[in-house]
């Protein structure tokens, strides 16, 4: 039997540290998170002892959290602190809390404004994406060191800026902008499962990360019903859609390349259901709507990449971030707008390095004055720096193309 | 056939600082060994150890904390199982999921003087 087995407990361990990390800081508070980050690691890993039983308990979810709880009293009580007393209800019996708690502690963490977003994502991969230091260092490319030390900081802030009984007041109905926060968390954690650089991870996609984010956000939309949280999930939609064609037999496909056969279509129905023009302009309406464009149409003609241009440009003036340019980058390429491309790739030499993956494969394609010794030298370049198998592969094959 | 104890020595500092998802890959291939050895009809008896134990000795039973809290090894666990020969409780033994993370299973045949 598998531990994920709904008999067991129907929930991965990454998910249930989540849950269990987001519950017992409602029940304890964050005075003791470290104790609370201790007790499920402890209760894992007595998981471990009864997995050689072969006799898992009957609610596996439930007797980790009781065994998690008890564990942090335990650790409360050997540091002698009065609390306990203070505080009657840590002896109450609890079980796990019914609706997911993770969402909960989200929208609180959102308060803390003290907290970078950057901040805030590296402080939810570890604690309600269940990923260890090792995991976050590789899929954020952040050196382990650098990854425990910002936790550690994290939390410090956290401890300091937490007010715990708003925490516990589920009846308080969030700002828009929190809401909105949130939705940038996820996106952003979707973003990294979705082209994970972990050299662990022999895929481009981190499904755990893209699954959970997906998850997450369906609760949100449930909940706040907002257009913009829609958006998103149209958006998340279409992208998972390519996920079976995104690898094959570990190679890395292009989009304009995959095989359209295997894209799930049950998705892409999904991701078009969700899809909802806002009364304002947003930037996941935007993507949802260039992304389903490149996958619904029939020709990539120059009217295509025209009407996407115009989509890009709109986006650019919302958000202005570089990778917007990048991509547009391409589409002036395919419109064969070549000075306003020459003219953009001038404009993102100083924002990315000859080594960024993305953006030297961009350029070696597309722009016409490297010599194919320079876009020979600039792939090997990025070879160099390249971790995951299949992208080796992919530059190599690009290597070869030059020579 | 004979009866085998396979004693799991695992590595404290190791298993406990596993990412859940690497624990649940080590939770999940212990489940399953085990059923594997239940449905061949060798598995006797199965489970994990506590990390906190005593050892006595002495002829005035002086009692001690047991050595492994000083060290990074202990025995974590234990299989009993069944086997036709010392050879195929090795081959079997060679599969036990705690060699994933620095694990060593020891077999020990239990004695059984009486059918030699």
């Amino acid at each position: 039997m598998h531990p994920s087995d709904p008999h067991f407990s129907g929930e991965h361990f990454r998910v249930l540290y989540g849950k269990l990390f987001a519950g017992l800081l409602q029940y304890f508070g964050v005075i003791w998170l470290n104790e609370i980050e201790d007790a499920i690691q402890n209760s894992f890993y007595k998981a471990l002892k009864i997995s050689q039983s072969n006799n898992p308990p009957a609610n596996f979810r439930n007797w980790l959290f009781i065994v998690a709880k008890n564990d942090v009293i335990n650790q409360i009580n050997k540091q002698k602190k009065s609390l306990l007393s203070e505080n009657s209800q840590f002896t109450n019996e609890i079980s796990f809390p019914e609706e997911d708690p993770r969402l909960t502690l989200l929208l609180y963490l959102t308060t803390i404004k003290s907290l970078s977003s950057d901040q805030l994502v590296l402080f939810l991969l570890k604690n309600i994406f269940g990923l260890s230091v090792k995991e976050i260092a590789g899929t954020t490319l952040l050196s382990e060191d650098n990854v425990y030390k910002n936790i550690q900081r994290i939390k410090q802030k956290i401890k300091t800026g937490f007010d715990y009984e708003s925490f516990c007041n589920n009846d308080v109905q969030p700002s828009q902008n929190r809401i909105q926060d949130i939705e940038e968390v996820l996106y952003a954690v979707f973003n990294i499962g979705f082209d994970t650089h972990n050299p662990r991870i022999e895929s481009i996609v981190n499904d755990d990360l893209c699954i959970d984010a997906i998850a997450l956000t369906r609760l949100l939309f449930a909940k706040y019903k907002r257009i913009e949280t829609r958006n998103l999930l149209a958006l998340f939609c279409f992208h998972s859609a390519r996920l079976p064609s995104k690898t094959i037999n570990g190679h890395l496909v292009p989009f304009f390349e995959q095989d359209k056969t295997l894209w799930d279509h049950s998705l892409i129905q999904s991701g078009i259901k969700y899809l909802e023009k806002p009364h304002v302009l947003h930037k996941f309406y935007i993507e949802a709507i260039i992304v389903s464009k490149h996958m619904l149409t029939e020709d990539y003609d120059k009217k295509h990449w025209n009407e996407v241009i115009s989509l890009y440009e709109m986006w650019y003036r919302i958000e202005g971030s570089p990778f917007i340019l990048l991509n547009l980058t391409y589409c002036y390429y395919k419109a064969e707008k070549y000075a306003a491309l020459k003219n953009t790739l001038q404009n993102l030499e100083s924002v990315f390095s000859n080594d960024n993956f993305y953006y030297t494969l961009l350029k070696t394609e597309v722009f016409d004055e490297w010599s194919r010794e320079q876009k020979n030298g600039k792939l090997k370049e990025v070879l160099r720096h390249a971790e995951q198998e299949f992208r080796k592969k992919f530059i190599s094959d690009k290597i070869k193309e030059t020579e | 056939m004979n009866k085998y104890l396979l004693l799991l020595h695992e590595q404290i500092d190791v298993i406990q600082n596993l990412s859940p998802k690497e624990m649940e890959e080590l939770v999940s291939s212990h489940m399953a060994w085990a059923n594997k050895l239940e449905s061949d009809g060798l598995l006797l008896a199965g489970d994990g150890l506590e990390d906190k134990g005593v050892q006595i000795s002495g002829k005035e039973s002086i009692v001690k904390d047991s050595m492994f809290l000083e060290t990074k090894e202990m025995i974590g666990g234990f299989y009993l199982i069944q086997a036709g020969s010392f050879e195929e409780a090795v081959e079997i033994s060679k599969s036990c999921p705690c060699h994933q993370w620095g694990g060593v299973t020891e077999v020990r045949p239990i004695a059984n003087y009486a059918s030699e």
